[in-house]
């Protein structure tokens, strides 16, 4: 679920876009025609994780790659109803606070153990400990999650201590992949390299900066309902490679180093549709958008005057358009296109406006001038510091223009933006210092209309995570997102969602750019079915195959 | 970064005659040979002193509508993924880019100085210490010691221009240090001791002098290298940040966009291309003068 | 006479080794000096939030709040073994992150030097020495390669070549991805020893032997490659060490231009990421190159210039 870009410090992209690999040789070339089976898939990234088991961290990059080896108990369709996966059948207490669900019989985990209700238990106790250093399945959790217990060998009750009725999409992702008890207890540091799963692949080697190795479970049983084919995957194995440079990233599809990449460059979509050997799939994410957080701690960014007035002057439908060329929807709503329950009635709130921006400034006792043109109250100038990862693979070029021009436009009606560059140490440390920034720019994808709350609740506030990166809150907010999670009524629940993004749009604690997209570009010369899931738009391989004659 | 670098003298340069074909020099070419980069460089000179002369926008100045302009009467340069004038931001990079260029290879000078002096006249313990200590700079080659620096120190330009300064330094202070040594022993020292000077007087009227000749050669060199290579680190992304306008972090950002908007990349590059060509140039004509003076 | 060349033998080794002590200390007094907490650079993460009790254990783990000379031996200890620590970000031994991408960068950097090497005695032999517009072309060239800059040669022929004629892929890891990589760091070196070689040669061929070969009735063409060019490439030979050191800074750039694997970019990258730990065994391991290229390279003097055997130890 959750942020990348701007202020995201992830340490471990470490050394950058290598090249990796060695086999040239047409994968797949030398096997018989007329199947779908065997062969070998590369498939290239732009991230690389930290850590491949998704319940560390919450990272979106974790849960694409944790897709291809470890099953969920549910499975979430497009149309954002949930089918069997791993839990074959549940059933939910009239209360909503009840969860049974009841598991597929001879599942078994790729290191022998049997899947049993005991090892999903085991699942969410290591999601729930504090040392596994969770940051996004945690907050799907804690606020309702009371305990997972064992009823008997393949059914597990889930207690929560208020309803919620998103918790099956929730459980869909990744995020909440399960793994075999037995990896788990291996610690933090050894389960980060390969954890284990029942998935359709098998992880044998991550050579960081590089890539991961996978090869097919033979075994595998448990493909979801909605999955093209059940039975083991057809491609033999499986290299996630990492390419964070995007012209290598792109180059390496045109060539046919790599069948398929995700996130295809924006600069590199006019070569990407005149090329007819590649297809794209695209999918908006539910998602709380890229967007500016504003930080309330900041005597000014406190005043929802200022608040406002940066909104109206931003012009954040022509910042996104110029930097992602027209390729990304700009969306002004609190939420993304694709989320449950979004409401067009906020899509774009606050239109570009120099005059009534100045007019709030203005109001708001901004009225000082400097020698630069700045606005000044009481000798002091109105400047923001907007930290943000210096390395080009966490800030494409794209977000970087989108903050040169976001910049520009503040500079306008005289509020000066300190662009910052900060190696990811020093952000991971700014993150958690509500002194140390006072704009901050990230995502938070989720399968849930719910994402508003851990966003802005005054639970996560108190958590104290960087999570609530406005530090702010409002009590009738909250409220309404925990009705709407209490209830299964959609009428209810879309009143109430659209009530909340009603409420998040007028106090302007960030200030939405883009809706996040899973991007890939697939040589569909090479290799067929590759799909998206949609409840984090993570790409399944398990039906992929490799395209040869007789097929 | 480009090779250009000055540390090839020691293999037995100082007077090694000017082999460009002697004088036939008075040819309407030849005058061509000096005044197109004696404009050029005088035209970056003029844009670092005063951008707004000759800038017709403001640099900074973003027009979200007309992002990605190819060359125009408007926009000479085009316009980048802002809208912001390409031809403007070359011309206001200049003096970012000037200023590094200058202040790297006076820090480099500097320290080059100390180094090829105490070298140079200190004796033989002393000699044997600075040789080690230029030894020890060449090891790091190139931007690699400009890489550790901003590693530790982060972005800035005062960064940018240490890490270039010192990247430079060993060159210069070999050079400074072989000139010391030959001028010591030349003839001039030789009569001004037997003439009785005194050692100060010898050393700042005859010794100094004489030595720091050939290096206004370098030294035209070096500036143009230093350019070269403070653009560099901005094209890596190290050096100062956009949007300020430098010619290296221009170069990066074009670089994303090289298949749209190609004049992103092209008119920076050429700038600085021209640039040093004309430094080149100028320095080797300078060289060929003050050799043939030297001769005499 | 063998005892000499044993004693030669010795101080280079000797020199050698203290050069590099010396830049490995520096670059770990450098380390030190960097504010902030390690342990961060350790842990942090794109969605990290590492508890201080953590912070604390890596913080002993790691030892960094013992003295800075107990760290120093530590550090010393570990370079003896060739133990440069583990990267904080790739979580591996430096030593094994550097050896496996040492190789694509010397790939790289021979290729390089082999392109240089081509180009300057073409350029030496077709037009140095000659009067007229053919000296003049050759001098021009040769100005104009050495002052075009990696980062925008690079760029141009990537565009050129592999976008818009497509001759050649934008990135690959096999030999043809190695050609435009390598013509971006060889260029502007060729177009430097091409300047030092034709400098060289001009002197080489007013010398005494070049008339008494012509008077006996040697070909000209034999004289200019046999003799002529054997003395001019001298010092450009000299200066290959010096200009493979230049080809490793070089291919921080062009590894990055072209995302080929290598040492550039894993350099690039720790830098970003404040990884101290690998952009200081980079830059030993630079060093080390360095070092043993400067060997190489007056070995080579010695070969070609018989008359060097009994200088060479003493002057380097």
């Amino acid at each position: 679920m959750r942020r990348r870009p701007v202020l995201i410090a992830l340490a471990a992209a470490g050394a950058g876009t290598v090249l990796g690999g060695c086999g040239t040789a047409a994968p797949g070339a030398d096997l018989p025609p007329g199947t779908r089976d065997g062969g070998h898939l590369v498939f290239a990234t732009d991230r690389e994780p930290t850590c491949l088991d998704p319940h560390n961290s919450g990272d979106m990059p974790q849960t694409y790659i944790a897709r291809q080896y470890l099953d969920s108990l549910v499975s979430m369709k497009v149309d954002g109803s949930v089918v069997p996966w791993l839990a074959e059948s549940w059933e939910i207490s009239e209360d909503g606070l009840l969860y049974d669900f009841t598991l597929k019989p001879g599942v078994f985990f790729t290191d022998g153990d049997p899947l049993t209700a005991e090892a999903v238990v085991a699942n969410f106790t290591h999601i729930m400990d504090p040392k596994t250093q969770s940051s996004t399945a945690l907050l799907y959790l804690s606020p309702y999650f009371v305990s997972a217990t064992a009823l008997s060998e393949l059914v597990v009750r889930v207690e929560l201590k208020r309803p919620y009725s998103p918790l099956l999409q929730v459980l869909a992702q990744a995020f909440f992949g399960i793994e075999s008890p037995r990896s788990m207890a291996r610690g933090l540091s050894e389960n980060c390299e390969g954890p284990v799963g029942t998935g359709p692949f098998i992880i044998t080697e991550w050579k960081r900066n590089q890539e991961v190795v996978m090869v097919r479970n033979e075994n595998y049983n448990s493909a979801p309902a909605d999955a093209l084919h059940q039975g083991p995957a057809y491609v033999e194995s499986l290299t996630w490679r990492f390419l964070k440079d995007n012209t290598a990233r792109f180059g390496a599809l045109q060539s046919g180093k790599v069948h398929a990449i995700f996130n295809l460059p924006p600069e590199s979509v006019p070569a990407a549709t005149a090329d007819d050997k590649i297809t794209t799939d695209d999918f908006i994410h539910s998602c709380i958008p890229f967007a500016f957080d504003l930080n309330t701690t900041h005597p000014a960014l406190a005043d929802i005057r200022v608040r406002r007035a940066l909104v109206h002057a931003a012009d954040a439908e022509g910042i996104v358009r110029s930097a992602y060329a027209g390729v990304f929807p700009y969306e002004g709503n609190a939420i993304s296109t694709g989320t449950p329950f979004y409401d067009p009635a906020y899509s774009l709130p606050y239109p570009y406006d120099e005059q009534t921006a100045n007019a709030l400034l203005d109001d708001a006792g901004w009225t000082g001038r400097d020698e630069e043109g700045y606005r000044t109250k009481d000798g002091q100038r109105l400047s923001l510091r907007l930290p943000y990862n210096s390395d080009p693979g966490e800030t494409p070029p794209a977000d970087q223009t989108i903050l040169q021009n976001f910049q520009a436009m503040q500079k306008r009606v005289g509020v000066e933006i300190q662009l910052l560059p900060k190696d990811s140490a020093s952000l991971t440390a700014i993150r958690r210092d509500p002194l140390a920034f006072d704009i901050r720019a990230g995502y938070w994808n989720s399968p849930t209309a719910g994402v508003m709350y851990i966003k802005f609740s005054q639970e996560t506030y108190e958590l104290d995570n960087g999570q609530n990166v406005s530090y702010a809150f409002d009590a009738e907010l909250d409220e309404i997102l925990l009705d709407a999670a209490a209830t299964t009524d959609p009428d209810l629940q879309q009143r109430l969602y659209s009530q909340a993004q009603d409420l998040l749009t007028a106090q302007a604690w960030h200030i939405p750019l883009y809706p996040i997209q899973t991007r890939l570009a697939i040589r569909s010369d090479l290799v067929s079915d590759i799909w998206i899931e949609p409840s984090e738009g993570e790409p399944v391989l398990h039906d992929a195959y490799l395209n040869r004659e007789g097929l | 970064m480009t090779t250009l670098a000055p540390p090839l003298p020691e293999v037995e340069k100082p007077a090694a005659p000017p082999l460009r074909t002697a004088r036939s020099s008075r040819s309407p070419l030849r005058h061509l040979g000096v005044a197109l980069p004696g404009a050029v460089v005088g035209a970056v000179v003029l844009a670092a002193l005063a951008p707004g002369l000759l800038a017709p926008q403001d640099p900074l100045e973003i027009s979200l509508s007309e992002s990605f302009a190819p060359p125009s009467a408007e926009h000479l340069f085009g316009t980048d993924q802002s809208g912001r004038d390409v031809f403007s931001r070359v011309i206001h990079g200049a003096r970012q880019s000037l200023l590094i260029g200058l202040g790297a290879t006076a820090i480099g000078l500097l320290g080059a100085m100390v180094l090829g002096l105490a070298g140079g006249l200190g004796g033989r313990l002393a000699d044997g210490a600075v040789t080690r200590v230029i030894e020890i700079l060449y090891a790091f080659p190139g931007i690699l010691l400009a890489l550790i620096l901003i590693a530790v120190y982060g972005n800035s330009a005062l960064t940018q221009m240490v890490a270039v300064g010192l990247a430079t330094m060993p060159g210069y202070a070999r050079m400074v240090r072989s000139q010391v040594l030959v001028v010591r022993r030349s003839a001039y020292v030789e009569a001004a001791r037997t003439l009785g000077h005194p050692p100060a007087r010898i050393l700042l009227r005859t010794l100094l002098p004489n030595a720091f000749r050939p290096l206004t050669v370098l030294i035209t060199l070096g500036v143009g290298q230093a350019v070269v290579w403070a653009a560099a680190l901005g094209f890596l992304g190290m050096g100062v940040q956009p949007p300020t306008a430098e010619w290296g972090a221009m170069l990066n950002a074009g670089r994303h966009y090289i298949q749209q908007a190609w004049w992103m990349d092209f008119f920076p590059g050429v700038t600085i291309v021209l640039f040093t060509l004309s430094l080149t140039v100028l320095g080797r004509r300078l060289q060929q003068s003050t050799d043939a003076g030297a001769l005499r | 006479m063998n005892v000499v060349l044993i004693r030669r033998i010795l101080t280079t080794i000797a020199s050698a080794a203290l050069l590099l002590w010396a830049v490995a200390t520096i670059v770990f007094f450098l380390q030190h000096l960097v504010p902030g907490d390690p342990a961060m650079a350790i842990l942090g993460g794109a969605s990290a939030n590492p508890p201080e009790e953590t912070l604390q254990a890596i913080r002993d783990q790691y030892g960094f709040e013992d003295p800075l000379l107990v760290q120093y031996g530590a550090f010393l200890t570990g370079l003896v073994q060739l133990d440069l620590g583990e990267s904080y970000t790739m979580k591996q031994p430096v030593t094994a992150i550097v050896s496996e991408q040492i190789l694509p960068t010397l790939q790289l950097t021979g290729a390089a030097l082999a392109i240089a090497w081509a180009l300057a005695i073409t350029l030496t032999l077709l037009t140095a020495g000659r009067r007229g517009w053919l000296g003049r072309l050759g001098a021009g060239i040769e100005v104009v390669f050495a002052a075009l800059p990696h980062f925008w040669l690079g760029v141009v022929l990537l565009v050129v070549f592999a976008v818009v004629l497509q001759w050649l892929p934008v990135v690959d890891d096999g030999p043809l991805g190695l050609v435009l990589p390598a013509l971006t760091l060889g260029i502007p070196l060729g177009g430097f020893l091409a300047q030092v070689t034709r400098d060289e040669f001009d002197v080489a061929l007013r010398q005494p032997f070049v008339l008494s070969a012509l008077s006996r009735g040697a070909r000209t063409a034999d004289v200019r490659f046999r003799q002529v060019l054997r003395h001019a490439a001298l010092p450009g030979i000299a200066l290959s060490g010096w200009g493979l050191g230049s080809l490793i800074s070089g291919a921080v750039v062009v590894e990055v231009i072209f995302s080929r694997q290598g040492i550039g970019q894993v350099l690039v990258a720790a830098v970003n990421a404040q990884d101290l730990p690998l952009v200081i065994g980079v830059t030993f391991v630079v060093a080390l190159v360095y070092v043993i290229a400067n060997i190489l390279s007056d070995a080579a003097s010695v070969l070609v210039d018989p008359r060097l055997r009994h200088t060479i130890g003493a002057t380097s």
